[in-house]
């Protein structure tokens, strides 16, 4: 039961959202404030109740059931959601005055949280679809919020790709359904012998259709232009979480429900690791030759999305453990880069990378926070995204055979030198501009804004210095999967 | 006891920082932050002494990060420089930033810097070594740019490329070995790798290589070294060249002691490209007029003098006695020589705001301090006898004579003459400093040059060269004789006579070849008649301009091209499929889906108000009619369908 609860009290909320007066006043934030650290602790109180609660399955047909579970993986992602929603309602308070129509804004966002709860939740192929999909079509009108041209444009683009990649998800998942139960367990169902070329085949269109929605080559180009156009608070959803419930798709498809080690070395994780690797070396290399603060990081988000497939695609414990690091560290430095470019455009109106000198000095939290968020994407250590990478780059020169394991982290390095380019140049044309750049005074920031990127940058330095809980928490999830 | 000392030399500057940062941002508190950063560095000191009188070779783990310490001979030696650098460089300070601004910024990177530094020479495994390396790289970028002029902007953007990329490659590296090995701990990397497949190690090595010697500035990762240095604030100068690059060494002898002992295609290597290194900064000091660029080209010459040293450890095998000695004697030789001199450019900066040799000619006359420790610090560097730079110089160079012999190379002999002709051009450049500041008329400045805590401060920094250098078996062989664990050395086998003829020859030679090229080249071509300083070097010999940035460049349009392709190519696709197989048939005949009822009303009337009304009832429907035959009121459908999946489920649970 609490199970259903922890995906309808977020609907429930989305729908009173929906009927609020429009302007955002502080006692409605209060109120969502409030109502999301209910849904936080419902979902930490179904996390810690133990013994790994499920719900008995709904027949429709034969193979086609509706069923939750909270297994480590659902419950790790569903309190990382909660806690990034918390915070995100926290920021929107003041960013959202600038956006306006808030009630249509927080009633789709949390529509969209119960649907991010449904995914993680889910105890069985059908109904993760289900909840994939209903996941992109109310966070369709996120993107769209802005209603113009563009926004309208990306958004189609948006449930174009989101849409059109699920339908080859779906084509998979009939295929599959005849060979084999879609329900999840750990190890998956199939053993070897099983495996038919068309049966491949399905799963390899189920493995793409699902992690479209991670910006996966070549189902990507959505990315850029979808998310730049939504409100920075969403736009920071849309990478740090919505973005990865295609990567938790892919991890149930491959390791709940066909079995990991049946596919080690098979054409079908060599083709994946290759998409994988060219989005990764692509997105941050476009993130290079990109103006537009927003759309660079969008950029960025696709190259470090397709980190956590990659880790996914290595196939072992090792890089299970580095993809869920990656999930759990990109949520969020992503999230924070995000706002913080939001900040940065609601304050000083300041959206392209070529007017940033000086920002340093009007912004100077902001742009601490960016600074540090920014180096832990890049991977420097000791912050948090120095030890995903750490993960990723040992378990593929160990895993994997022959020259992928060398072009992996060559390739992966290669991203993280692009990244610093795309990242850095910001940074040091803000905090120095030159020496005979005008003074600057510095713009009033807001606090619930700050404290919201200020826990974020906290969070991933200190992580990032004591990283021994959160690897081992990694760690023991890859296990139950594999 | 120790473990405490060495948290607290990397912890305190750390926390001093943060200390600096809360404070008011006022424009006026220079000299606050000047004695703090003093207060702090001292106390570093005192903790690194205290680790390094208690530590006794023990690994110290942290639970930070798996962090660990070791209290090696080495680690212990270089702590103790690096902590002893920071301390007489903060010491300058006060004075040299007088009147500047943004010192905030710069004290808090200052003191950050001298946690991540010490930390990298203290760390036991290369774990540790990499996450300080990193750290310090990128802090250091702080001082670089500090000035934010033109020409330390574009330093700045050299070092940082140079430093991210470097820090990647070495990190590929460390996968690499981590992969071969199973270990990062140094201690255990010399048994673990004998035991490695020789190719793949090597291809671990020169990854991790090349991140050391882009800190080092051995030739060709060299460029940003002679930018950096020159536009750096002086005191920050001093521990770029005196203890960064040393940091590039430290990886460098960590590869040649632990990793790769006793390669010989190794130490081929090394000894080509400390020896082109040392000869091209030579040649560039000479050229140049500036006196902090010569003295950043000198730091590359002698950097090129060490990693000779360094190969030579590897290629004499057992018989490296000579040049382990000699290789960490020059390297603590050098940190001690360009503290003195670069803080004595800070001296002269200060002073006459200027530093080019043509403006500041005739600063030091009248000043009998400044001169004697002007020379302390180029003697030691041209290796005159009685200098610490004598003893270094003079071991390295009977080690290449020792190999010379042993392999009979023709290639050994002609870096052995090269090593000599070096230590000319060294004098060369040294003179052309001293006759210009010391010797020629120029504008006639006061006998004051500094207050009584800068003067004490040069002294200190220059006074341990003749000490060392006049005590070779007292002091200076103790010192480099516990290092051996580290670099891979042997023990003397014999006592060495330093002030034998043999010895003493290198040196005539080399002053000898220094005055030829003083009066000969710098005297005749690169003077006017009246005692001007011309630069005669070629603006077309720059390798960063006319070779990596076109490289990079064309490198950079290439991936462009292929990355947009890549990137658009599904969307040219579905393009091409519009254009093409499913085109849009409406977009040509619009389909007008309206009632003729209402429009033949609205014709009639001839009232505008129900024309109008008609016309938007007429596009209402036209969008009516678009949507329901698009694809997105399909998708809404789905939607919709999906919805009542999810209530079917809902209400089929209660």
């Amino acid at each position: 039961m609490i199970l259903y609860a922890v995906i309808l009290l977020p609907t429930l909320l989305g729908l009173i959202c929906a009927f609020f007066p429009p302007g955002g006043s502080k006692k409605q934030t209060a109120f969502m404030l409030l109502a999301q650290a209910v849904i936080t602790g419902v979902v930490l109180f179904a996390v810690c109740k133990g013994g790994a609660p499920s719900t008995p399955p709904i027949y429709f047909t034969e193979t086609l059931t509706f069923s939750l579970m909270m297994d480590p993986l659902a419950a790790f992602f569903c309190l990382l959601t909660a806690a990034c929603w918390l915070l995100t309602i926290l920021y929107a308070y003041v960013y959202m005055k600038h956006e306006g129509k808030e009630p249509r804004f927080y009633a789709f966002l949390f529509l969209t949280e119960g649907m991010v709860f449904g995914s993680a939740l889910a105890a069985d192929l059908m109904t993760l679809y289900l909840f994939y999909e209903l996941t992109s079509l109310l966070s369709f009108p996120l993107v769209l919020h802005s209603q113009n041209f563009k926004a309208l444009l990306g958004a189609s683009k948006y449930l174009y790709y989101s849409v059109g990649g699920a339908f080859l998800a779906l084509f998979g998942m009939a295929v599959l359904s005849g060979s084999t139960s879609l329900s999840f367990c750990s190890g998956g169902h199939l053993t070897a012998g099983e495996l038919t070329p068309t049966l491949m085949l399905a799963i390899f269109l189920t493995v793409l259709g699902f992690s479209a929605k991670a910006g996966l080559f070549p189902l990507h180009n959505w990315l850029p232009s979808a998310h730049p156009v939504a409100p920075a608070p969403a736009h920071a959803l849309l990478s740090g979480i919505i973005a990865k419930v295609g990567a938790i798709a892919v991890i149930r498809t491959i390791y709940c429900v066909v079995g990991a080690e049946i596919l080690q070395g098979t054409w079908l994780q060599t083709v994946c690791l290759c998409l994988a690797l060219v989005t990764i070396f692509m997105g941050s290399f476009m993130g290079c030759t990109e103006n537009g603060l927003k759309k660079r990081l969008a950029y960025s988000s696709i190259s470090q999305i397709s980190y956590v497939l990659l880790g996914i695609f290595i196939l072992s414990p090792l890089g299970l453990t580095g993809a869920l690091l990656q999930i759990f560290f990109h949520a969020a430095a992503k999230i924070g880069v995000f706002q913080s470019a939001g900040a940065i455009i609601y304050l000083t109106d300041v959206s392209t990378i070529d007017r940033f000198p000086g920002l340093g000095k009007r912004l100077p939290v902001t742009m601490v926070c960016f600074t540090m968020l920014a180096l832990s994407l890049v991977g420097i250590p000791p912050f948090g995204g120095f030890h995903s990478k750490w993960y990723l780059a040992t378990a593929a020169l160990e895993a994997l055979p022959g020259a992928m394991g060398y072009v992996v982290p060559a390739i992966l390095l290669a991203s993280a030198l692009f990244t610093a380019a795309y990242l850095f140049s910001p940074i040091v044309h803000s905090f120095f501009p030159g020496k005979d750049f005008p003074a600057q005074t510095r713009v009033h920031e807001p606090a619930a804004m700050m404290l919201s990127l200020v826990v974020f940058s906290v969070s991933v330095l200190l992580l990032g210095l004591f990283p021994n809980g959160v690897i081992s928490v990694m760690q023991s999830i890859a296990g139950t999967l594999m | 006891m120790t473990t405490i000392a060495l948290l607290l030399v990397v912890l305190l500057p750390m926390l001093s920082a943060i200390v600096i940062a809360v404070l008011p941002d006022r424009h006026d508190n220079g000299k606050q932050l000047g004695t703090l950063s003093i207060v702090f560095t001292l106390l570093t000191l005192l903790a690194m002494v205290c680790a390094a009188a208690t530590g006794d070779g023990a690994t110290v783990t942290i639970p930070v990060m798996r962090l660990s310490f070791w209290t090696g001979g080495f680690q212990k030696l270089y702590g103790l420089v690096v902590c002893f650098m920071w301390f007489v460089s903060a010491l300058l300070s006060p004075q040299y930033f007088h009147g500047h601004h943004q010192l905030k910024r710069y004290y808090f990177f200052f003191l950050i810097c001298l946690g991540f530094t010490a930390g990298v020479f203290l760390s036991a495994d290369l774990y540790t070594t990499f996450l300080f390396f990193e750290l310090m790289s990128l802090s250091s970028y702080v001082w670089v740019v500090q000035e934010e002029t033109p020409d330390a902007m574009d330093a700045g953007k050299t070092y940082l490329t140079i430093a991210v990329l470097g820090g990647l490659v070495t990190l590929m590296g460390l996968f690499l070995l981590y992969h071969i090995t199973g270990t990062l701990v140094i201690a255990e990397l010399h048994e673990a790798c004998a035991a490695a497949e020789p190719g793949r190690l090597w291809a671990a090595a020169v990854c991790i290589l090349f991140g050391f010697a882009a800190k080092a500035g051995l030739f060709s990762l060299h460029i940003w070294l002679p930018k950096a240095h020159p536009v750096a604030p002086a005191p920050a100068s001093a521990l770029l060249s005196g203890v960064l690059t040393k940091a590039g060494i430290f990886g460098v002898l960590l590869l040649t002691g632990q990793i790769l002992t006793g390669d010989h295609t190794w130490g081929m290597l090394l000894l080509v490209l400390g020896a082109i290194t040392m000869v091209l900064g030579a040649v560039l000091a000479v050229f140049s007029t500036n006196l902090k660029y010569i003295l950043a080209c000198s730091s590359l010459s002698q950097i090129g003098f060490i990693t000779v040293g360094v190969s030579m450890i590897c290629l004499l095998g057992e018989h490296n006695a000579l040049a382990a000695n000699g290789t960490v004697l020059y390297m603590l030789n050098h940190s001690l020589v360009k503290l003195t001199l670069f803080l004595f450019a800070g001296v002269v900066y200060y002073n006459t705001h200027a530093l080019d040799l043509n403006e500041i000619k005739g600063f030091g006359r009248g000043k009998p301090l400044l001169h004697v420790l002007f020379l302390c610090g180029a003697c030691s560097l041209a290796g005159i006898p009685g200098f610490l730079g004598y003893l270094s110089k003079t071991l390295i160079h009977e080690s290449l004579v020792e190999y010379a012999h042993m392999s009979g190379m023709t290639l050994i002999t002609v870096v052995e003459w090269l090593f000599l002709f070096s230590g000319g051009l060294t004098t060369a450049y040294l003179t052309k400093i001293y006759v210009a500041i010391f010797c020629q008329k120029g504008r006639e400045t006061g006998k004051k040059w500094g207050t009584p805590l800068s003067v004490l401060t040069l002294c200190l920094a220059a006074v341990a060269l003749p000490l060392l250098g006049l005590t070779p078996h007292v002091l200076a062989e103790k010192i480099s004789g516990t290092t051996l664990d580290f670099t891979g050395g042997h023990a003397f086998g014999h006592a060495i006579h330093y002030f034998s003829w043999t010895n003493l020859k290198g040196v005539v030679i080399s002053l000898a070849i220094g005055m030829i090229v003083y009066f000969l080249l710098i005297r005749t071509v690169l003077m006017t008649k009246d005692g001007r300083y011309l630069n005669r070097w070629p603006k077309w010999l720059n390798m960063e301009e006319y070779l990596y940035k076109p490289f990079f460049r064309g490198l950079f349009a290439v991936l462009d091209v292929v990355c947009r392709a890549v990137c658009d190519v599904l969307d040219v696709i579905v393009l091409l499929i519009r254009r093409t197989l499913l085109r849009d048939s409406r977009d040509e005949k619009p389909v007008r889906s309206y009632s003729p009822l209402v429009q033949a009303i609205a014709r009639q009337s001839g009232d505008k108000a129900a024309q109008s009304a008609a016309d938007r009832l007429d596009t209402d429907l036209d969008v009516l009619g678009r949507m329901t035959g698009s694809l997105s009121f399909g998708l809404l459908m789905t939607c919709l369908g999906l919805c009542v999946v999810l209530t079917v489920v809902i209400v089929s649970i209660f």
